[in-house]
């Protein structure tokens, strides 16, 4: 699992590499949300290389994006492949954080 | 513009490639021992209430010699030792030596037995989970309802907790004399959180203790556990439910899922499954949340299918994803009897799967509505 963080002007980049199963959620866990978490910017999460989803990861996203939404902050998720656009489906996730398909759309989202 | 940038790199554990020789075991799924495995002899082994018998169950029911179980070329073996109360294969009374099938359950008095084949690995888990994990695993297992071989509803399951453990719990019953409900709840996460966490959830299903609630209507019954369960209150973790009712005189069910993926509906024949889907949000993370229900029609015989995602979420030893549609061609297959169906599908998944022993719980439930 791969985790990479780019600090743009006006929003914070994350981009996930790999599966998120529990394995993956351990050893993204940490980073993911002290860089998340404290962002004092909107943050988007690029998921175009994830391949998998599991519950676990999805309470990750849950969790950060309530510890950055109580600060007034915000986190937009983009580009699911179309295995992991269907978990979040399922779920039901777009209700509690947005999801979009790609990056534009993303930084249009907290932008606007 | 990239003012700063960070990338961290981890590395997957090592699968585990572990022989896959099986091993013929009984696991209790009654009694104070519910969850505890037993493996049987090459040279059989001989249950009853006092030593020098094998497997002593003291019961009141079961007799000092009861019954003996050796194996043969194609499994085990059961015989009857002329017990006052009787043994019992799948609630059929045995009558001098008849065979038990993998997957088949025995009763011996009131404890219940379920046959199954299990690797080496599967075996040293039970052994190699620490206390408090295990002590989770069995209370689960002790809220699990036996089997139904009888009357108009009949069931069979499979519960294999990982050895994390995951959050999995299912249940079902007569909510009166016409209306059956049965469900499928997965916690998020691994460890005893998750496991008691389902296990709170299920006892309220179980007690029919859900505050507004009307335990008939699917819909309603998510809706009261989303106000419930609020996934700040317990410890961040949220769960995906899936919830019918079965109207025995209407021959409806109707179902909702909160977050779960689809259970599905088999004409007997099994040419087909049709997936039930009732999609709502996970479970504790929106407020107030409304919940919608669906309804279907069902065909005498009909079988629905009801699993957590353990049961689909692997890596083949070739190393594909599987996913919900690789899991329901493989219970198409090879039509057998209900009972031991839940085995036969395990095993076929646990073959399939890069590890010999699974990531996550394996719950499926096999409902058959004669």
């Amino acid at each position: 699992m791969k985790i990479d963080h780019q600090n743009l002007d006006d929003v914070v980049r994350i981009a996930l590499d790999g599966r998120l199963d529990t394995a993956g959620v351990g050893q993204i866990e940490m980073p993911f949300s002290a860089q998340v978490g404290v962002s004092a910017k909107p943050v988007i999460v690029d998921l175009s290389a994830v391949s998998f989803l599991a519950s676990l990861a999805v309470r990750m996203f849950i969790s950060t994006g309530r510890v950055l939404a109580a600060r007034g902050g915000r986190m937009v998720l983009f580009a699911p492949t179309p295995e992991v656009a269907e978990i979040i489906e399922v779920m039901g996730l777009g209700e509690i954080i947005p999801v979009v398909a790609d990056e534009a759309a993303a930084l249009a989202q907290v932008r606007g | 513009m990239v003012a700063e940038r960070t990338t961290f790199y981890a590395l997957p554990a090592n699968a585990d490639l572990a022989d896959r020789a099986r091993a013929h075991c009984l696991e209790h799924l009654s009694g104070a021992d519910a969850g505890r495995r037993v493996t049987v002899p090459d040279e059989g082994l001989i249950i009853g209430r006092v030593a020098p018998a094998d497997l002593i169950l003291p019961e009141a029911d079961v007799s000092r010699s009861h019954c003996r179980l050796t194996r043969n070329a194609g499994g085990l073996v059961v015989t009857d030792l002329g017990s006052t109360n009787g043994t019992f294969v799948d609630e059929v009374r045995v009558i001098g030596s008849v065979a038990l099938p993998v997957g088949a359950v025995l009763r011996v008095g009131t404890r219940i037995l379920k046959h199954e084949l299990l690797t080496e690995s599967q075996l040293r888990k039970s052994v190699e989970m620490d206390r408090d994990i295990a002590a989770a695993a069995a209370y689960v297992k002790a809220l699990l309802p036996p089997p139904l071989t009888t009357g108009p509803v009949r069931t069979d399951w499979c519960y294999v907790p990982s050895t994390q453990l995951g959050g999995d719990a299912f249940g079902y019953g007569f909510l009166d004399a016409t209306r059956f409900a049965f469900y499928v709840v997965d916690v998020s996460g691994h460890g005893a959180g998750a496991a008691l966490h389902a296990v709170g959830v299920m006892n309220v299903l179980r007690q029919r203790t859900l505050p507004g609630a009307d335990m008939a209507d699917p819909g309603s019954v998510l809706a009261a556990l989303n106000a419930l369960f609020p996934m700040e209150q317990h410890a961040d973790m949220y769960f995906t439910v899936w919830y019918g009712v079965y109207d025995l005189v209407a021959r409806q069910l109707t179902y909702a899922a909160g977050g779960h993926h689809p259970a599905f509906l088999s004409p007997p024949w099994r040419d087909r499954a049709t997936p039930l889907r009732a999609k709502n949000p996970i479970i504790g993370a929106i407020p107030a949340r409304q919940y919608k229900s669906e309804s279907v029609a069902v065909p005498p015989g009909a079988l629905v299918y009801l699993f957590s995602d353990g049961v689909f979420e692997i890596v083949t030893s070739g190393g594909e994803i599987w996913n919900i549609d690789s899991f329901v061609t493989e219970l198409l297959t090879e039509p057998h009897s209900i009972s031991g169906e839940c085995q036969r599908i395990f095993q076929a998944v646990t073959a399939k799967s890069r590890t010999s022993e699974l990531d996550d719980d394996f719950s499926l439930v096999i409902v058959q509505l004669v």
